[in-house]
């Protein structure tokens, strides 16, 4: 028997397919995104559904990090193989964790699903929302119990974002205290005295 | 080089008292240390060094990765050589060192110094060694003269299996070599690595030959018209090989190679006040000196501006053909060719009668 999909129409409570999602690529910090036991450096294309896919290097395994701009909550993660004899069927996913490695798969996950080849790109995975609010980093584990070895064409994420960021406030550095009300907007640069 | 968080593991057991590496594989440890403090904080003053002791009764990490050189080779001192090399306990222990360090951005690095037989079976290695590989780390392999076969064949095995793209090397110190040597030619081949001053008193055009090559050995940011001279005879060299490969035998094709880099050094010397600075220059750069060239070249350079031409046949009459001199010739007949070196040369040459002149005038006081 086929496991249930979850899509707009299920009426599953817990899965609610929230219609608000967008497409997270904006937020997304492209640069810092790392994939872990790949063969090429081709992880930063593979964000964008173009003619490039990742290929994992040893026992058909890979851990993808992608780091946000901003403070998000996801809400569908969508993995696209490039073809069927190189698919995964399973991704587990952790969030908000600094210096992964493959030590990481042993630790209790956020959320596992089971991964279809999903060749057109339709079926996305939802996420328990509950799980997934404040998410600043996201790693995901993907890998195969069959096939060896995988390759991803397309990694996308949808959700909605919270527009709070951890960035520097705006900062002025004093050697001395100014005694006038100073704009940081306006400053350039202030004379040392 | 790239920033990189490097941890070294240090063979400290009592294999390293052998003395087949002068004075001993301890000893030469020490000086790789110094070594591998060049290449990785010099290069780039973000990177970090950390130290592992793998041998004696416990794996110890002597220091998290730093960029103080002070406090890594500080560390010697709390060492003792005793024990056995435990490599697979030590290698994970680098690897914790490195997932804990402080700045995340840094690559990271094990350089595994081996002096001893590892115990190790292969699978444990290959095991490993996979690890190693699925989370980034490159490894230097480093063997300190344990030369069973066995071991070096477990050594190659693990580095097969670590080794991704170029990041990763496997040096192998033989008994009776000189350490720094070895590594300092397989690291500096691969890397921007400069060395020490102090490592530069031995032969230093042997050590320049391999990266300044197509200059004839010098440096072009110490000189840098020698430099392009030099370049130049060689160009015009291979192009002659070329030409007459058919021709001539090879050691006569070796021999001409310094007389036709004197030749070309000489019509700089002919139109000159200050010759010596320019001699001293050229007896520098040139490997394979010929004594009476270069006597007939002085004379020739104390004598009044004369065409070229005629001079340059009967400089190294005895081992060239006339056909050399052809080419050479034209080259040199071409005035704007001439022109140019010569500017260059003069601007040099103001500059050091200037130089000259401050000194003598601070001698006088």
């Amino acid at each position: 028997m086929q496991q249930h999909q979850h899509g707009p129409n299920c009426g599953c409570a817990e899965y609610m397919f929230n219609e608000d999602a967008d497409d997270l690529y904006g937020q997304i910090e492209i640069d810092k995104v790392d994939c872990l036991n790949e063969t090429a450096q081709n992880i930063k294309l593979i964000i964008r559904p173009e003619n490039h896919f990742v290929q994992s290097d040893l026992d058909s395994e890979i851990i993808v990090i992608i780091p946000f701009n901003e403070t998000v909550r996801i809400r569908q993660i969508n993995v696209v193989s490039l073809n069927e004899e190189s698919a995964p069927n399973l991704m587990k996913a952790y969030i908000n964790i600094s210096n992964v490695d493959f030590g990481l798969i042993e630790t209790p996950c956020v959320e596992q699903f089971v991964l279809s080849p999903n060749l057109d790109g339709q079926f996305g995975n939802a996420v328990k929302v509950s799980k997934f609010e404040n998410v600043n980093n996201l790693i995901l584990y993907i890998k195969s119990t069959v096939n060896d070895p995988i390759r991803i064409s397309y990694i996308g994420l949808k959700g909605i974002r919270t527009f709070q960021s951890k960035q520097l406030a705006n900062t002025i550095y004093e050697l001395n205290p100014l005694a006038k009300q100073v704009d940081p907007d306006k400053v350039v640069f202030d004379s040392l005295c | 080089m790239p920033l990189e968080a490097a941890v070294v593991v240090l063979d400290n057991s009592e294999f390293s008292r052998n003395g087949d590496l002068e004075p001993s594989r301890w000893n030469a440890q020490q000086e790789a240390i110094e070594l591998y403090i060049n290449v990785v904080i010099d290069s780039n003053m973000e990177s970090g060094m950390g130290l592992i002791l793998g041998g004696g009764k416990q794996v110890r990490l002597l220091m998290t990765p730093t960029n103080d050189r002070d406090l890594i080779q500080g560390q010697f001192h709390k060492t003792r050589l005793e024990g056995n090399l435990k490599f697979s306990v030590a290698i994970q222990q680098a690897q914790l060192a490195l997932k804990h360090r402080i700045n995340k951005q840094q690559h990271q690095r094990i350089v595994a110094f081996v002096a001893s037989p590892i115990e190790e079976e292969v699978d444990t290695l290959v095991n490993l060694a996979k690890r190693l590989k699925k989370n980034n780390i490159a490894i230097d392999l480093i063997n300190f003269g344990e030369q069973n076969e066995d071991h070096l064949k477990k050594l190659k095995t693990f580095f097969d299996n670590v080794q991704k793209g170029q990041s990763s090397k496997y040096i192998n110190i033989l008994p009776g070599m000189s350490a720094t040597e070895t590594l300092f030619s397989s690291l500096g081949n691969n890397s921007d690595f400069q060395a020490e001053p102090g490592q530069e008193q031995q032969a230093p055009q042997q050590r320049t030959g391999g990266q300044f090559s197509e200059y004839g050995g010098i440096d072009p940011n110490l000189d840098p018209e020698l430099a392009m001279i030099m370049k130049m005879s060689l160009e015009e060299e291979a192009q002659r090989l070329q030409q007459q490969l058919t021709q001539q035998s090879q050691p006569q094709q070796q021999q001409q190679q310094p007389q036709q880099q004197q030749q070309q050094q000489q019509p700089q010397q002919t139109q000159q006040q200050k010759e010596k600075i320019q001699e001293e220059k050229v007896e520098n750069g040139i490997e394979e000196e010929n004594d009476e060239l270069l006597e007939q070249a002085r004379l020739l350079s104390m004598q009044e501006e004369q065409p070229e031409q005629p001079e340059q046949p009967k400089q190294p009459n005895q081992n060239a053909q006339p056909q050399d001199q052809n080419t050479q010739n034209q080259l040199f007949q071409d005035q704007d060719f001439l022109d140019e070196l010569l500017d260059d040369v003069n601007k040099d040459e103001e500059q050091e009668g200037l130089l000259k002149k401050d000194n003598d005038k601070s001698k006088k006081d």
